[in-house]
């Protein structure tokens, strides 16, 4: 009740700054909007609750993401079920497929259970710096009353203010911070995802088997230790997209057992990430988990297509990749970004 | 002096009635516990038998004495066992098929990592606590007013020194101004790592960059990537088509 209280006390205080339009927030409302904000960010795990929720994600076009080379809009839909115990430890389901695709539905569950851990990471919009929050985004709409899967619920619109505006529409659970509902849009205002909860039950799940992450991934900060851990150098982009700052540093394994370096940045709510290895690296041992990416059906490792340097990319559901190889070295960069923002990424980590 | 009475070896009638054997067995090798029962019988049912008169002299005087230690022993009162005894006793009784259970469920070991993060936690407690709590910050460049501060002119120097230090000097920035002229590389603009460049200073981009025109194009865990962060919807949902830049 303490946080509908605020919310209620911060929608007077903060919709007069402006709908829709780029507005300054003074420091007393940039104050108790990190408030709220904090709460909210800590709610995924911390709130306790079982609950049923559909995610959606949504495209039109080719791997290009042109429109006009490509289909209709088309929808990939599914419901999970999700549990929190509210100590950290979750567990997440993939319950029904509501799209009609061509899908193998045991193998796209199992695929789908161990990549929980990353769907609870950084599939959904969640908070991951406020500052950055603060700095980035322009709060559009706030306070409007909302109901979602029985619980009331405060409308909170965040639109991205530099690069392409990005626009999060949230509904806040008024008891206890968590996001009820999360709809994600492009700059074209096209809805690019969906998380909404049907239900939901709150308290401390009755018997649970938490998600166990199996990718024995390492996070360390940039430094000696990171350097040793991956066995070369953890060379970082200089240029980064306007807005984005260095989340983490981590040494992952693929399922071939290739050392990667993750290096994972934010805008204060979308992820991108820069994962990198020298070319000539040698295996490591394989261990269990190398299975933990849950790649299925995929036969070709895929490599360089001609003979000249080049780097290939795709755009999947507003979601753009590039990868390649170059200066000796495996590059993938991905986020919900512009392609030239990922090139400068790369380009930006190896001498000229 | 004459020796203790002892039942158990005793031939008259009522020690073999309370052992429901013949005398001579229990002489010969009965239990313990045999005896001990026999012992009981006295007290509960052998006293009738002795003051009959088929008991020995030393039969019949036990049997009384033990008959009147049972009538001592039941006019006490009886005490109630401790506050909780039955939950205690239900507990133990439902501890064993609980730890049977759990013994059946399958061992995880712990993560690879944990040996390692205990074993420098131990190593160097200061440096780990440290790291957790300033590791993930970002860098802040210094301010400007700091350099001005820096008095860098050198004070006790020699003209012929100075001199040398002057050409050096020269040189230097004569490199720097060539270096600064050429054309820089996007590596080159980077004021330190994790900083934003704006767009208007960034260089040209000099990589080609072609679209997939297959997934087998896409390295397996740049597609896991791609996919996870889609929620797991699969690239090959998405029609490849070429279309070269």
């Amino acid at each position: 009740m303490k946080l509908l209280l605020k919310l209620a006390l911060s929608a007077a205080a903060l919709l007069p700054l402006g709908c829709g339009e780029s507005v300054q927030l003074d420091a007393a409302s940039q104050e108790l909007l990190g408030q709220i904000l904090t709460q909210v960010q800590v709610a995924p795990l911390a709130v306790a609750h079982t609950g049923n929720r559909r995610v959606e994600f949504h495209w039109h076009g080719d791997l290009s993401g042109d429109p006009a080379g490509g289909s209709a809009p088309q929808s990939f839909v599914y419901r999970e079920r999700v549990e929190i115990d509210g100590q950290g430890r979750f567990d997440l389901r993939t319950t029904q497929l509501m799209s009609n695709a061509p899908i193998n539905w045991p193998q796209f569950q199992l695929q789908q259970d161990i990549r929980a851990g990353f769907y609870q990471r950084y599939r959904d919009v969640q908070f991951r710096d406020i500052a950055l929050v603060i700095e980035n985004f322009t709060v559009a709409a706030f306070g409007n009353l909302l109901a979602v899967a029985g619980r009331p619920a405060v409308g909170l619109q965040l639109v991205r203010k530099i690069g392409e505006p990005i626009r999060h529409d949230l509904a806040i659970d008024a008891q206890t911070g968590l996001v009820l509902s999360a709809r994600t849009s492009g700059g074209d205002g096209a809805l690019l995802a969906w998380m909404e909860y049907e239900s939901i039950e709150m308290g401390a799940p009755a018997t649970m088997t938490p998600h166990t992450f199996s990718n024995d991934e390492v996070v360390l900060p940039p430094g000696r230790e990171l350097d040793a851990v991956l066995g070369f150098s953890a060379d970082l982009p200089g240029i980064l997209p306007d807005g984005y700052h260095l989340l983490a540093t981590a040494k992952i394994e693929d399922p071939a057992g290739h050392i990667w370096l993750k290096a994972t940045y934010t805008d204060g709510i979308d992820v991108a990430f820069y994962v990198t290895r020298p070319k000539s690296q040698s295996l490591a041992v394989a261990t269990a988990a190398s299975g933990a990416w849950g790649t299925f059906g995929v036969s070709n490792p895929g490599t360089s297509a001609g003979p000249e340097p080049h780097l290939t990319t795709i755009r999947i559901a507003g979601i753009q990749l590039l990868q390649g190889e170059t200066e000796g070295r495996h590059v993938i960069t991905l986020g919900r970004l512009p392609l030239e923002d990922l090139q400068w990424m790369v380009e930006s980590v190896f001498d000229g | 002096m004459e020796p203790a009475h002892d039942p158990l070896r005793c031939t008259c009638s009522v020690a073999a009635d309370a052992t429901g054997a013949p005398a001579d067995s229990l002489t010969s090798g009965a239990t313990a516990s045999a005896a001990m029962a026999a012992s009981a019988n006295m007290v509960s049912g052998s006293v009738g038998s002795a003051a009959q008169g088929g008991a020995c002299p030393g039969c019949r005087a036990r049997a009384l004495r033990d008959a009147a230690r049972a009538e001592l022993l039941s006019g006490l009162s009886r005490r109630r066992a401790p506050v909780g005894l039955d939950a205690l006793v239900q507990a133990s009784l439902h501890t064993a098929p609980l730890e049977r259970a759990l013994s059946r469920l399958p061992r995880y070991n712990a993560p690879a990592v944990l040996e390692r993060l205990v074993a420098e936690e131990i190593a160097s407690p200061l440096a780990a606590s440290v790291r957790r709590a300033v590791g993930g910050l970002p860098k802040q460049r210094a301010p400007g007013e700091l350099f001005a501060s820096i008095d860098l002119a050198p004070r006790h120097t020699s003209r012929r020194v100075a001199g040398v230090v002057a050409a050096a000097m020269g040189a230097v920035a004569l490199t720097i101004v060539v270096w600064i002229a050429r054309p820089p590389a996007a590596s080159e603009v980077v004021a330190a790592p994790g900083t934003a460049i704006s767009r208007a200073d960034r260089p040209p981009l000099r990589l080609q960059v072609v679209h997939a025109t297959s997934l087998a194009e896409l390295d397996p865990l740049a597609r896991a990537f791609a996919e996870s962060l889609a929620g797991g919807m699969p690239v090959a949902l998405i029609t490849p088509q070429a279309r070269p830049r």
